[in-house]
């Protein structure tokens, strides 16, 4: 009985050593290209999403000025959301200079990275707009009375 | 609905034509105003500068490389009222190329109510429409 167990576990064992084989310590051909190419389309779908989220921040931004300021509470807020949205867009310029340097030469998500600083150069533009139309035009005593007598 | 432009707006849409670049601008136009209505005029791409947003609003609108076809960095830009329903079309400029700008000036868009007031005071519009096809305006 004894003698049968050890045989077992033994042959156990041994098959366990001998199904057991070295971990590469380098990844093959096909898998480096498996890899980059994984890397590539990672990059692909975050490019993509964030330029998405920066399309919905112009259009927000476009949405704003539908309404008025009606109170100081909504004017501190919308200075607040100018200054912060001018911060993002700085933080995501830097950003989309770095990508750039990274991955132009090597071709890789030109579209995608064109795509991310033409949407940021759009929102850029209307954030300035959206200053512009508060802080400005809605604020100049003469657009106001020529609007008004329209 | 009915579409009005202005002297000035025929004088900015002529040269803007010409450039390379922005030679398809009436195309554009047909089909960012004249074959939207006046919701979908309102909601893509423009920002309203005054007026009442029911009623009266004076408006900048955006034309992008979505609504075109063209490259990603391909934008034009139209200012313009809506009033009774109708559409009376400002002015215009393009983002590159040699007549481009990044903005106009408030002293400008206050020029451009004023040219608006006028205009209509003194029935100064031109009626714009499509032709047979759709494909130009007369």
């Amino acid at each position: 009985m004894m003698t049968t167990t050890i045989s077992n576990i033994g042959q156990e064992i041994n098959q366990i050593i001998s199904n057991s084989k070295s971990i590469p310590a380098k990844f093959s051909e096909e898998e480096k290209i498996n890899r980059f190419l994984d890397g590539i389309n990672n990059l692909r779908v975050k490019l993509v999403e964030k330029t998405e989220k920066i399309q919905k921040l112009d259009d927000l931004f476009s949405k704003l000025t539908w309404y008025d300021v009606k109170n100081q509470e909504e004017e501190d807020l919308m200075k607040k959301v100018i200054s912060k949205s001018l911060s993002f867009h700085s933080k995501s310029i830097k950003n989309f200079v770095s990508l750039k340097r990274s991955f132009w030469k090597d071709k890789i998500c030109r579209d995608e990275i064109t795509n991310y600083k033409n949407t940021l150069d759009d929102f850029e533009d209307s954030i300035y707009e959206v200053k512009e139309i508060f802080f400005s035009l809605r604020k100049d005593s003469e657009f106001n009375d020529l609007m008004n007598s329209l | 609905m009915h579409i009005f432009i202005t002297e000035e707006f025929v004088s900015e849409v002529k040269p803007i034509s010409k450039d390379k670049s922005h030679s398809d601008c009436e195309t554009d136009l047909i089909n960012s105003i004249f074959k939207k209505t006046i919701d979908e005029i309102k909601n893509v791409g423009t920002k309203r500068l005054g007026g009442q947003a029911d009623k009266s609003p004076f408006l900048r609108k955006r034309i992008g490389s979505e609504t075109s076809g063209k490259s990603g960095g391909y934008r034009l830009y139209f200012w313009l009222f809506i009033l009774d329903k109708n559409i009376f079309l400002l002015f215009i400029h393009p983002k590159t190329g040699r007549r481009s700008a990044s903005n106009i000036s408030t002293e400008k868009q206050k020029d451009l109510v004023k040219t608006f007031k006028k205009c209509r005071d003194e029935n100064l519009f031109y009626e714009v429409e499509l032709d047979k096809k759709k494909t130009h305006t007369i």
